[in-house]
């Protein structure tokens, strides 16, 4: 058993648009200790979502060899990999994500359901999860009643309450103020040094970007620099 | 090593899923129901249709229900009675030699404990001649006492009286017209005798009915039995039929039952209900039920498709809901029992109402009764509107509804499954990014 | 130029949700087959009583002398001249036929019933019923034929066939019964006992020479359209001066109160119908407001008026009922088709006859009822669009920017 978290050897993806093949990977090699915080960063078409897609279980790549936390994807069905996605990532997506009928403490423990998790300690777990980042008060609302910075802490409550090894945000502050941003990204790193949680970012926000220890840089499908930021 | 653990892991996650899938039902039967109640005018106009389909079933079929059974008893009342038992050739070959013994029949009908009035009757056709005109027709012997009490011909003696004495006849209306015949002329009564002689009878004409029926208006003589049997040849306990009457409305099973009930004996009787004795009446009945049904079953394919529409709408306002699901690995099939919920809740807000609607337009006419109105009248033949009473009660119809739930719960359980098989086919990624 | 542009608006916002706009044309011709099916079930079964009625022996006019409906006997007849023909233009005409009809008994060896006696001439009955019913043995061969033909039932009931010879006793001119052996040539099927047990036919000259008489009771006339029986009867009333020359809707006014109460159960149905439609056409038209509330509100700041927008509300649900309507009456086109041998209603044949139905009903088919169709359906969608349209014009560009 490897110390990685991901590994990552010669991913590439072709999808057809249209007829034109549209090359977003083209052999990407990637490897992700645990506790580390990177970000994908590159401009649109440069392959980050993709690649974090990938990492996620999300998508599948056409060529090349993609480990999460030991076990290979691509052998997996689409159920398996369903349930590798509930037990082993967290994700955050941009604002909006939460389901709408759900108050927030709600939405947080409907994971832990989702991974057969018994009622008492799921309350337990998804108080706690909101009490770490501050939403004690407003467990009880809905989505539709808090604002986006907000709907992105539960949302990361929601992430983090299953203690994923992998921690996946795209574009986490797609809807955001700068003001909101700041406080998100102080939260990520937060958990990210407090809780060595291993988070991956994929962003155009420089702002975001600079709250990641390690940067990754992509560009028509490639790595283009990958390098660890020392304060 | 490594491949074992993940094994066990895995197992371990299957059984907690198992042990906890009860509280993930209720988790989405939760959202399923919020959701519904979030998008209130879309789940009362998808219900609309259903409000609708279950409305005119169960409401139409209670008003026919009503009206008919209503219909039949009042026909059953007019001269056949709610049974009959006759000779088993009768029937068939109604011949004056083919007669029950009175006295027996009385019995099995009385057995039964279902009849208020029980009594006897014999008939043949004469030629019958007022003054120098004649013509044919057709004479009952029966018990004036007994049939007074109920027959419906008793009540519509339009001039003069019924009958009440020996020697005394009643004739219709149309017979009367055509043998110029008034109150207090001789009717006289030429047949053929059991003996097969001449059975001649003279009788005072006492009253003139108008029964509705312009066959009977137009053939009918009335007289009582006792002259019936003299003037025939036949003996005292003779009978072509002896008929039994309830005092409370028969439903339909039941009449049957009644009749068919044989204690044995040994003697092989004819027994007839009313669904016998008014063929017509069940048919028409029936008529008017499949052509509701019909209509009812035209409307749930409207509706079926009204939902499928709807459904379609709500997958595709929830998109990028489902795929953010999706992606944190929820599976496609706890989605889809999401909105069979859903679709199960909505059909259920519909039948309640449906039935809630149906209930308050149905109680206050089976309290208080209606009105036909003229139009209505009009479209019933004639002889059936002079049976229709003065107000009629429907009853509430438990086997449309019935009908009602099962069809609609169905039809709209499969119009939601449709457009939410898509979700199998759903890339969270896709579905995350879909823009609406 | 705002119309134009609505309608631009709708046709391709139509074209943006096929697929569920296809479920809601599938519903639309759904409810306009079914609308078509029982208006044509209806309009059969309209027909067919008319037929029924007409054909009976009645005709759509009828003539009679004065009393002979309180009275019906030879001694209410009239003369009719040996060269009658009726004074209606030919063109309308589908036949006439002048008759002797007056009630009898008929006796058989053990039985005995009361029966209408009627003199015919077979060659003039192609108007009524007798032209469609099934004989058994033969038909009379003209007025002079002294033998008889009688209802199937009736035969059973006396017990005879064909051959045997019965005797009918019935009232001369003079009043004195008068008593006659008749040969049954032929039985005929009527599917209604009723005409089987009440009429026996013979031929007129046969019954004038036993009833002592010259003259008919009745002249029964049969139009080839029914709609022109008001004038063509006034045309009579001046000929026969002194006679009751009546209509089908005079002598049966239950059957013609059934005939008009039968139009509204074709919009009972369709409205029952439609009413069911209406609740999906509404939600989806309200959800694709909804759905374009950015669009509208940009539109609003644009410039665009709040009539346009209605305009495009109520176009699009016109539109999406003229599809589903044109699908509709095309599936109904064929359906009707499919059903040209009738729809055999056998099963509940007994209860239908004496509903005055036949056992096979005929769905009939009527340009002008389809027009109907046509027009309720676009009004129906112009009517389903008030409260989507309404729901638009209440759009701000505030609120769409916001949202």
């Amino acid at each position: 058993m490897s110390g990685e978290v991901v590994m990552a050897r010669g991913l590439t993806r072709v999808y057809q648009e249209e007829a034109v093949p549209v090359h977003a990977l083209r052999g990407v090699d990637f490897s992700l200790s645990s506790s580390e915080f990177v970000s994908l960063s590159g401009p649109s078409g440069s392959g980050k979502s993709t690649l974090l897609n990938i990492v996620g279980g999300l998508d599948r790549q056409d060529e090349g060899i993609i480990e999460l936390d030991g076990e290979e994807l691509a052998p997996l069905s689409e159920g398996d990999l369903a349930a590798l996605r509930l037990r082993k990532i967290g994700f955050v997506f941009q604002a909006y994500n939460l389901v709408p009928v759900l108050s927030a403490l709600e939405n947080v423990e409907f994971i832990l359901q989702l991974q057969g998790v018994g009622s008492a300690e799921r309350k337990e777990r998804a108080g706690e999860a909101l009490k770490s980042l501050g939403l004690s008060e407003l467990q009880d609302r809905r989505p539709g009643e808090m604002s986006g910075g907000q709907q992105q802490r539960v949302a990361i409550a929601r992430a983090i309450v299953t203690n994923p090894v992998l921690l996946l945000a795209d574009e986490p502050s797609a809807n955001l103020d700068s003001e909101t941003t700041k406080e998100l990204m102080e939260l990520l790193r937060n958990l990210n040094e407090t809780q060595g949680m291993t988070i991956i970012t994929a962003t155009h926000d420089p702002m975001v970007m600079g709250y990641a220890k390690r940067q990754v840089h992509l560009r028509d499908g490639t790595v283009e620099r990958d390098e660890v930021v020392t304060d | 090593m490594s491949e074992i653990a993940l094994g066990q892991k895995e197992q371990n996650f299957a059984n907690r899923t198992k042990a906890d899938s009860s509280s993930i039902l209720l988790r989405l039967v939760q959202i399923s129901w919020r959701n519904v109640w979030r998008n209130r005018r879309r789940t009362l106009l998808t219900a609309g249709g259903i409000i609708f389909a279950v409305w005119l079933l169960v409401f139409m079929r209670s008003f026919q229900g009503g009206v008919f059974a209503q219909m039949a008893d009042i026909s059953a009342r007019a001269m056949p009675g709610h049974a009959q038992i006759q000779h088993p050739l009768y029937e068939e070959e109604p011949q004056v030699e083919h007669t029950v013994r009175e006295s027996l029949a009385e019995s099995r009908l009385l057995q039964t404990g279902r009849f208020d009035f029980v009594s006897s009757r014999v008939q043949g056709s004469a030629i019958l001649s007022v003054g120098d005109k004649s013509t044919g027709g057709f004479v009952l012997g029966l018990e004036p006492k007994v049939e007074a009490q109920w027959s419906g011909l008793a009540r519509n003696i339009k001039t003069g009286a019924y009958l009440a004495a020996d020697g005394e006849a009643v004739i219709g209306e149309a017979l009367a017209r055509n043998l110029g015949a008034k109150l207090g002329d001789d009717l006289v009564i030429l047949g053929t005798a059991k003996n097969g002689g001449i059975a001649a009878h003279a009788a005072t004409i006492v009253g003139i009915f108008r029964s509705g029926s312009t066959e009977l208006d137009r053939t009918l003589v009335q007289i009582p039995v006792g002259d019936f049997r003299e003037a025939w040849s036949m003996e005292a306990e003779e009978a072509h039929m002896v008929v039994g009457v309830s005092t409370a409305l028969l439903d339909s099973e039941e009449g049957i039952q009644i009749a068919r009930n044989d204690p044995g004996e040994g003697v092989d009787l004819n027994h007839l209900a009313w669904q016998d004795l008014l063929p017509d009446v069940v048919q028409l009945t029936e008529m008017k039920d499949v052509s509701t049904n019909f209509m009812f079953y035209f409307i749930c394919i409207i509706v079926v498709f009204s939902v499928v529409n709807a459904f379609m709408m709500l997958i595709y306002e929830r998109t990028n809901e489902m795929g953010v699901l999706l992606a944190l690995g929820m599976r496609p099939h706890q989605l889809l029992i999401q909105f069979q919920v859903e679709a199960f809740l909505i059909s259920s807000l519909g039948l309640v109402l449906g039935f809630g609607l149906t209930a308050i337009t149905v109680w206050p006419l089976m309290e208080y009764g209606m009105t036909l109105p003229q139009e209505l009248l009009e479209s019933y033949p004639p002889d059936m509107v002079a049976m229709f009473p003065e107000r009629l009660h429907p009853t509430f119809n438990w086997e449309a509804m019935r009908t009602a739930t099962v069809t609609i719960l169905l039809g709209v359980q499969v119009a939601a499954l449709i457009p939410s098989l898509r979700i199998f086919g759903m890339r969270p990624i896709e579905a995350i990014r879909a823009e609406n | 130029m705002s119309a134009n542009l609505a309608f631009q608006l709708s046709f391709r916002n139509i074209l943006r949700h096929r697929r569920r706009n296809a479920m809601l044309f599938a519903a639309v011709a759904v409810a306009v087959l079914g609308s078509s099916l029982s208006m044509g079930l209806v309009r059969g079964w309209q027909y067919d009583m008319l037929d029924g009625v007409v054909g009976n022996l009645t005709g759509h006019i009828k003539v009679h002398a004065p009393g002979y409906l309180d009275d019906p006997g030879i001694q209410r007849g009239f003369e009719l001249a040996s060269d009658y023909q009726p004074d209606v233009p030919s063109e309308d005409l589908m036949g006439w036929a002048p008759r002797i009809s007056v009630p009898a008994v008929i006796l058989s060896e053990r039985e005995t019933r009361g029966i209408q006696l009627v003199g015919i001439n077979p060659s003039a009955e192609s108007i009524s019923f007798l032209d469609k019913v099934v004989i058994d043995g033969e038909n009379l061969s003209g007025p002079g034929d002294g033998r008889m033909i009688i209802g199937k039932e009736l035969a059973r009931q006396l017990k005879t066939r064909v051959g045997l010879r019965l005797v009918i006793m019935t009232q001369g001119s003079d009043g004195l019964t008068r008593e006659r052996g008749f040969r049954i040539a032929g039985t005929y099927d009527a599917e209604g006992t009723g005409l089987e047990k009440a009429y026996v036919f013979s031929g007129l000259q046969t019954i004038q020479s036993l009833l002592d008489t010259e003259n008919v009771t009745e002249v029964s006339i049969r139009l080839n359209e029914e709609p022109k029986k008001l004038s063509i009867q006034a045309l009579l009333v001046d000929f026969f001066i002194g006679l009751e020359v009546m209509n089908w809707e005079e002598l049966n006014p239950q059957a013609a109160g059934l005939y008009l109460f039968t139009d509204s159960i074709i919009y009972i149905f369709f409205f029952f119908i439609m009413g069911a439609l209406i609740f999906g056409l509404v939600n989806t038209l309200i959800a694709s407001v909804m759905e374009r509330t950015k669009e509208f509100g940009m539109l609003r700041a644009l410039g665009m008026n709040r009539r346009t927008i209605v305009l495009e509300v109520v176009i699009e649900s016109v539109l999406i009922m003229t599809f589903g309507m044109i699908f509709g009456l095309v599936l109904a086109y064929f359906s009707f088709l499919g059903l040209e041998d009738g729809l055999n209603l056998g099963v509940w044949a007994e209860g239908l006859e004496s509903f005055g139905m036949r056992a096979v009903l005929y769905p009939i088919m009527r340009v002008d009822d389809f027009v109907t169709i046509a027009l309720m359906s676009l009004f129906m969608g112009v009517l389903a669009s008030y409260w989507p349209a309404k729901r638009a014009t209440r759009i701000t560009p505030l609120e769409a920017m916001r949202g």
